[in-house]
């Protein structure tokens, strides 16, 4: 005899019964099921696909970020280093070749004047006749020895001028030649066959079609400095290659307070305040200068300090 | 695509929501889910009803299973659960007893009697749904009454009643049912 109820339990609790077919059809698409089986599938696919997603956008968001930054930044570095190469030579760059003019006035004031001679038949190809090229030529240099002269009188040289002067004579080596030749032809060739000829006269003429340029200071200010101590661009200064006649310089912080004021064109500002390092950011100068023929010009803007 | 795969890798399928796992799951514990649904149910088709339940909620919630535990245990209490909350759901004739507070004394049968499987569990599916339930959760489950009437939502004495009513309802209709064999 048994306890009826250990009797059912020994007899049923292992008790195994075939479910008919459509139940698992049943199951399977029950609602909370499907619902179930949708969000797993998509928490998987998100798995698969959003986290790769997000790691492609953080890197693109990143890069993005990083070339804005550098586009904030290349400028100055370029402009300083267009800077420095104008100073030291004038290359075929654009901007070199719009500053040219100033060097090579002062050259051509000490040249031969058979330089002038090419730009004038270059420039004024109507005169072919030897007598009125000579008219013409006398005229200019006439011009351009007044404001040569007056030019030099002023000009501190640059501190390459030595080696400048030398460059263009070299390039100009092949003036004499040019000159005999016209000497006896009435006319220029065009059709040079030596490149640097070419050259030569490019240059000159640009002097000759564009003399004002040469009246003013030809100055350039900086957008930005690191003042490291490394030796290079420590100072926000305005630069030259002549002196800047009644220049005045003012450096002010973004809440307009005056850091920094110098009559001396040569002077940098070298980031500090009242012994205190300023912090990386924006500042703002305003130059006072006058050209040389005395009128008073003013230029304001802004500059990065680069920490 | 591996054919042999272990029941945690199963579980772990599941878990993610893959289908061709579910299908294994299911394939391995439907005959007992339904046996035990077949324990609760009054029919075939109630039966059904909570084995759908309790495949369902063992799909849904086998994100929950932290591998503390036999699995199979884990989805026995699952359906035993859906069984209760449809019992809570679709039957709505609460019998009215008598609490019982005293020791409910044993009704013993001959452990020899020739019933099969198919007969107790025919015995089981006739009685009233609330004898049923408290039956099964006491005699087979093992759950103490205390449980079961939480579970249920009543009494613990009803419990007691109800079972002791259960086992003599049993007896009754086994020696019937022998009586029947004998002839």
């Amino acid at each position: 005899m048994k306890e009826i109820g250990e009797y059912f339990k020994d007899k049923l609790e292992g008790l195994d019964s075939q479910p008919a077919d459509l139940l698992w059809d049943k199951v399977r698409n029950d609602p909370a099921m499907r619902r179930f089986n949708r969000i797993q599938r998509f928490k998987r696919w998100s798995l698969f696909v959003g986290v790769p997603a997000v790691v492609v956008l953080v890197t693109v968001i990143t890069w993005y970020y990083r070339s804005s930054v550098q586009v904030e930044q290349i400028p100055v570095a370029e402009k300083q280093e267009t800077h420095q190469d104008l100073i030291s030579e004038s290359s075929n760059s654009a901007f070199s070749e719009s500053v040219a003019p100033v060097s090579s006035t002062i050259l051509q004031s000490q040249e031969q004047p058979a330089v002038q001679k090419t730009e004038l038949q270059t420039s004024a190809p109507g005169v072919n006749n030897p007598q009125n090229r000579d008219v013409v030529y006398s005229e200019v240099n006439k011009k351009r020895g007044e404001s040569t002269t007056v030019k030099s009188d002023i000009l501190p040289p640059p501190h390459n001028y030595k080696s400048q002067i030398e460059k263009r004579e070299k390039q100009q080596n092949i003036e004499p030649q040019k000159e005999a030749a016209q000497a006896k032809g009435p006319i220029v060739t065009q059709s040079t066959a030596d490149p640097e000829v070419t050259f030569v006269e490019d240059a000159t003429s640009l002097t000759h079609t564009d003399p004002e340029v040469a009246d003013e200071p030809r100055i350039f200010i900086p957008r930005g400095f690191t003042p490291n101590y490394d030796g290079e661009n420590d100072f926000f200064k305005v630069y030259s290659e002549q002196e800047i006649p009644q220049f005045e310089l003012y450096i002010y912080d973004r809440n307009g307070n005056m850091l920094y004021y110098s009559k001396n064109w040569s002077d940098g500002w070298d980031g500090t305040y009242q012994g205190r390092e300023m912090v990386m950011g924006v500042y703002v100068y305003l130059l006072k200068y006058s050209t040389s023929k005395g009128d008073p010009k003013v230029e304001k803007g802004t500059f990065n300090l680069i920490r | 695509m591996k054919l042999q795969m272990t029941e945690e890798e199963i579980v772990k399928g599941c878990q993610v929501g893959k289908e061709r796992c579910q299908k294994m799951l299911y394939d391995r514990f439907s005959s007992m889910v339904m046996g035990i649904s077949m324990r609760y149910a009054k029919n075939r088709d109630d039966a059904q009803d909570i084995f759908q339940d309790a495949f369902v909620s063992v799909f849904v919630s086998i994100r929950h299973f932290k591998f503390l535990g036999s699995f199979e245990g884990w989805v026995r209490k699952i359906a035993v659960n859906s069984a209760v909350s449809w019992y809570r759901q679709e039957v709505k004739e609460r019998t009215v007893d008598i609490d019982m507070e005293e020791d409910i004394p044993d009704v013993m049968v001959d452990e020899e009697l020739p019933f099969t499987e198919g007969d107790l569990l025919g015995l089981i599916q006739e009685l009233p749904s609330g004898y049923r339930m408290v039956f099964n959760l006491f005699a087979i489950e093992g759950y103490k009454h205390e449980e079961i009437a939480e579970m249920l939502g009543c009494s613990v004495g009803t419990s007691r009643s109800q079972y002791f009513k259960a086992k003599k309802s049993l007896k009754k209709r086994i020696i019937e049912k022998y009586k029947q064999v004998e002839i």
